[in-house]
């Protein structure tokens, strides 16, 4: 094209500027320069920050939701003769060490801890250990396992010892079933309860919806509120910005109980409905789902603006003329011209928003109290009230995973920074060629 | 131009800015009383600089916006009020506004589908819109992955592929490189033969608006200078506006000391007489500025009556690649600049540079006075 009407010498200059340029850049990333690792020197101590303080808690929450030490610290020879021997039932050395464990433990206050494993997570077999560890120990016995089975015949069942491998094992999935209100049979497979006896996966289904409603309320409001943003003058534009950047410094503390004031009974709704003759009596409003989700998308309003905002602002309202000039009626524009063009904003939006909701405690906690749990409050009751470390955990690594799994489809989906990077090097490549032969 | 003489050209007038006045918010004025014919299969190009105008004049026409009063006809009929979509104009913004999301044909192909054409019916004749821009290979590449040149294709085909009343161009090659966009001007020209379109097209850019125009309307402070073919509004402007604007050209001011019909007198500043074509002076004492093009100045001229002649020194020479400006001075002191062959140049004009340049009086034309 250009090259077409471009004299042939300069031609050949731009092919050997080019030329010069890829075989520079080829050099600096083959042959790492003083340079470059200085830089890395220079980032080492963000590096260590990010890896110390975001990192490795980030891995310690994941390894606490699956970890199962409770067995294995406790009765340690057993747990390495169980490993060791992989029939079921096991033979010998297993039961003697089992016999050995719980005779030791008999004298120990941490008995009842060691065994908590197993009330939670099979009672028969629970039952079965208490069973032995009264009677024990004669003596002299010949046979440990035929001692036990002598006991109760279910020692002989192969379920029973899968079931304990799976309790003595070092991770155990318990956690994540019990979580998803479901049980494993002895050999393995998910079973989930019957519906009226689930609880957990409510919760988590719950607040997964809360969050989608937030998200898609925010999105309805927000989405015109951008565009009226980027097409109104620049001085009330940059008004409004700061009252929407007002509202995303504003403490959290503060907005929720400007929600509760509002919706409470003595509050603005009831007072405009009571002075409108709507309603006779104030209405009870909180602490209700509808409450939270209208907080919730008001406190989270900024988080979908901003991001459609800067999206908004980089497509031209060009591409609205052309599409009317086109002979796509106004509405119709938006529809097939706005809208696609601007669709990373609104992912940068809902993700940032839908990720904020399922994740936030202090105003689900105050504005919907117990009429609505979420998987944050759970996870501050197992943590903090009943000390179950592992479902806490496990809850916490239920939305880190969601987090992580839907930040990646956006990035995959929207951001290929490799692909962006490279093709900045690209262009900047023919501009410094273009500029030289110009010369 | 006269808003109302179109009885005669009524048969071929298509499009018609009668007196169009457009006032954003108080008191900026965009456009004052701009009046303009546009007929049907020509190219019409609005030059003139930026804020002048033209933009707000061509966004009128493609129907974005409304004048505040004064009217724009189409056929006759007024289209003021009829909304974009419904206008069939075909538009080329300066941004090319290409949809990012759609590739190359999806992106040609939307004002056929927008018009309720089917798929494949569609995709067949954005691909022929993209052959006839000579894009037929990079029919699948979202706009991000052309270059500028590429893009400004892509928008040409898109707005003309379903064969519009009028295709509207705004500024359509500011944003390429020269060698580029003057590649492009031959394209553009070569596509208006073919299909033979009415175009209206804006530039600030001289060259490109004779390039490629069939008549020029110069537009500035709102409001149409003057209209004509490229050579005449070149050779003869009306006024020292469209002078400059239109190229190179020598302005000298002066007093009208006699005035005949064709043939007029004056006294420049400086001190000199000069004979010129009287074209927008009111009689003797009038003040006006004289304006001749560089490639009209003759150096060391045979003989000939007719000719202003004056003694003069070469001062400085600037080789330009196809002809070399020689700056002059007169004794007087007054600078002018001639464009003259490179061979005459090679020669050198003597040790002292001393030389003598002329002008034809028809060649020199007496505008309005200066502000």
């Amino acid at each position: 094209m250009a090259t077409g009407t471009l004299t042939e010498s300069a031609r050949e200059q731009k092919i050997a500027t080019l030329r010069a340029y890829v075989s520079g850049l080829a050099h600096s990333i083959n042959r790492p320069s003083r340079l470059t690792l200085l830089s890395y020197a220079l980032c080492a101590p963000l590096l260590l920050v990010l890896g110390l303080c975001f990192i490795l808690p980030l891995l310690y929450v994941l390894h606490t939701g699956l970890a199962n030490s409770v067995v294995g610290d406790a009765w340690p020879q057993f747990v390495d003769a169980l490993s060791e021997d992989h029939e079921n039932p096991p033979g010998e050395p297993v039961f003697r060490a089992l016999a050995d464990a719980l005779e030791r433990q008999q004298e120990d206050e941490a008995y009842t801890l060691t065994l908590k494993p197993f009330s939670q997570q099979d009672p028969g077999l629970w039952r079965l250990l208490l069973q032995i560890a009264k009677t024990l120990p004669p003596e002299n016995f010949a046979s440990a396992k035929a001692w036990f089975i002598g006991k109760n015949p279910a020692w002989a069942e192969p379920d029973t010892w899968q079931v304990m491998r799976r309790i003595a094992a070092p991770y155990t999935t318990y956690n994540v079933v019990n979580a998803l209100d479901g049980s494993l049979t002895p050999g393995g497979t998910l079973r989930l309860k019957p519906p009226d006896r689930r609880d957990y996966s409510l919760v988590i289904r719950d607040t997964l919806l809360m969050g989608i409603s937030v998200t898609v309320i925010a999105l309805l409001i927000g989405y015109p509120l951008a565009y009226r943003l980027v097409t109104m003058p620049k001085a009330p534009a940059r008004a409004v910005l700061s009252i929407l950047l007002l509202l995303l410094w504003a403490s959290v503390l503060v907005k929720t109980y400007a929600w509760l004031a509002i919706f409470d009974r003595n509050g603005v709704v009831n007072g405009i409905l009571l002075g409108m003759g709507a309603i006779d009596e104030p209405l009870a409003m909180r602490p209700s789902r509808t409450v939270l989700i209208v907080a919730m998308t008001y406190a989270l309003l900024p988080f979908m603006i901003l991001p459609i905002y800067q999206t908004m602002r980089r497509v031209s309202l060009d591409q609205l003329r052309a599409a009317v000039s086109l002979g796509a009626s106004p509405a119709r524009a938006v529809f097939t011209a706005y809208l696609p063009a601007t669709t990373p904003g609104i992912a940068a939006g809902c993700l940032l928003v839908f990720v904020l909701s399922i994740g936030y405690y202090t105003l689900p906690a105050l504005a919907a109290g117990p009429a609505q749990t979420t998987m944050s409050m759970l996870l501050v009751e197992f943590a903090l009230t009943i000390a179950n470390n592992g479902m806490a955990a496990t809850m916490a690594s239920f939305i880190l995973l969601i987090t992580a799994g839907l930040f990646i489809v956006y990035v995959r989906t929207f951001a290929p920074i490799r692909g962006e990077v490279m093709r900045r090097v690209w262009r900047q490549g023919n501009q410094v060629s273009s500029r030289s032969s110009s010369k | 131009m006269a808003a109302n003489d179109s009885s005669e050209n009524g048969s071929k007038c298509l499009l018609k800015f009668v007196d169009v006045h457009k006032t954003f918010r108080e008191d900026v004025l965009a456009l004052r009383g701009l009046s303009l014919e546009i007929f049907d299969g020509e190219f019409l190009t609005l030059l003139g600089p930026s804020g002048g105008g033209k933009s707000t004049a061509l966004m009128m026409l493609a129907g974005f916006d409304t004048p505040t009063s004064g009217d724009i006809l189409y056929r006759g009929q007024s289209i003021a009020e009829i909304p974009a979509h419904r206008r069939n104009f075909g538009v080329v913004f300066q941004t090319r506004a290409l949809f990012p999301h759609l590739n190359a044909l999806q992106n040609v192909a939307y004002p056929l589908r927008m018009r309720g054409v089917g798929r494949s019916e569609a995709n067949k004749r954005a691909r022929e819109a993209l052959n006839r821009v000579r894009l037929s290979t990079l029919v699948v590449k979202r706009p991000a992955r052309l270059a500028a040149g590429e893009q400004a294709r892509v928008a040409l085909a898109r707005a003309m592929v379903f064969e519009p009343d009028v295709i509207v161009m705004d500024e359509p090659l500011a944003a390429l490189d020269t060698d580029l966009a003057i590649h492009m001007e031959e394209e553009i020209r070569q596509l208006h033969e073919e299909l033979g379109n009415t175009v209206v097209y804006a530039t600030q850019d001289h060259n490109e608006a004779i390039a490629l125009s069939d008549r020029i309307a110069i537009v500035n402070a709102g409001a149409v200078q003057q209209t004509g073919t490229p050579e005449s509004l070149y050779e003869k402007p009306q006024n020292a506006y469209t002078a400059r604007f239109m190229g190179e050209t020598n302005m000298l001011q002066g007093t009208v000391t006699k005035i005949n019909v064709g043939a007029c007198r004056v006294t420049l500043d400086t001190g000199e007489e000069v004979s010129a074509t009287p074209v927008n002076v009111t009689g003797r004492g009038a003040r006006t500025r004289i304006s001749v093009r560089p490639e009209r100045l003759l150096i060391n001229p045979g003989e000939d009556d007719e000719l202003n002649r004056f003694k003069a020194s070469v001062v400085g020479m600037d080789f330009r690649g196809d002809h070399t400006l020689l700056h002059l001075r007169l004794s007087s002191g007054t600078q002018l600049e001639a464009k003259i062959a490179n061979s005459l140049a090679e020669n050198g004009f003597g040790s002292d540079g001393n030389i003598e340049v002329g002008w034809h009086a028809r060649h020199c034309r007496a505008l309005d006075p200066p502000a």
